[in-house]
């Protein structure tokens, strides 16, 4: 097996939400539809924001296979664990994985 | 040589502080501002502020700055604080910091000359300036961060006695 496809069959079982860390999400673009279900990885650590004084603050983020939601974009949706996210900032990395930054609010 | 008694009252830059602080506190709706601001003050806060804690103001005396020292006899020094003002996260932080500083103008406009129990402790405050910023991340937090410079005089190097 190649380097990438042992990599790819690694992500795969990461995203998984019975063998790894994966969880459900539902996917939504900005333009409504379709909708999708899809397998990320979520994260939700603590962060200082500096606002003139420093705010306990959140960085949400998720991760998923670039090849399940090839056009992420900036204002489209994930529901995750019942709590509706907003896509900031997706970014593809080496492995073809998007790793989302995600808002609560709106832009 | 030594002083020949201790000090028997709080040193001014603490009685300014405290006076600034407490005056802080009343920006509440009931006291006629526009918002809650004075729920939550905390002179120099170690820690980020909670959620919970919002709207909050952080309030820090950073330092003092003798503005003429040619009269060795009366010596005029701006103190200066700085104010951070933090509404509670969300479209609406600009807004919100917004009359949180409008609040923070208003308590100065009604309080230029700090006082304490008929004592006056100051001479003037002076809008030095200040800096809106935002930061998005799982929530949107805005704040303004405002410097002022409260005047005081003191004789020579005396810290407990001010001369108004």
């Amino acid at each position: 097996m190649s380097i990438l496809a042992e990599a790819e069959a690694d992500v795969a079982t990461i995203l998984d939400p019975s063998t790894g860390f994966g969880v459900v999400a539902l996917y939504t673009p900005a333009s409504g539809s379709p909708e999708t279900e899809v397998n990320v990885t979520f994260t939700k650590a603590y962060v200082s924001q500096d606002v003139g004084a420093d705010v306990e603050g959140e960085m949400a983020q998720c991760a998923f296979r670039t090849s399940d939601i090839p056009a992420a974009a900036q204002g489209d949706r994930f529901r995750i664990k019942g709590t509706s996210y907003l896509i900031v900032d997706p970014e593809v990395n080496g492995l073809e994985v998007t790793v989302c930054t995600l808002t609560e609010g709106d832009l | 040589m030594n002083p020949t008694s201790p000090p028997t009252t709080e040193n001014i830059r603490q009685r300014v502080f405290d006076a600034f602080v407490a005056g802080l506190r009343t920006i509440r709706t009931a006291n006629n501002y526009e918002t809650e601001a004075g729920a939550n003050v905390f002179p120099w806060k170690p820690d980020a502020l909670a959620t919970t804690q919002l709207p909050g103001i952080v309030v820090r005396d950073t330092g003092m700055n003798p503005m003429d020292t040619s009269n060795g006899v009366c010596v005029p020094y701006k103190m200066r604080i700085e104010v951070a003002l933090v509404p509670v996260s969300g479209g609406e932080s600009t807004t919100q910091a917004r009359k949180m500083w409008a609040d923070l103008m208003t308590f100065v406009q009604f309080n230029r000359r700090l006082s304490v129990g008929g004592d006056r402790l100051t001479v003037t405050t002076e809008y030095v300036d200040d800096e809106m910023r935002v930061d998005q991340k799982s929530q949107f937090f805005a704040g303004i961060f405002v410097r002022l410079d409260v005047v005081l005089k003191l004789k020579g190097f005396d810290a407990y006695a001010p001369q108004p």
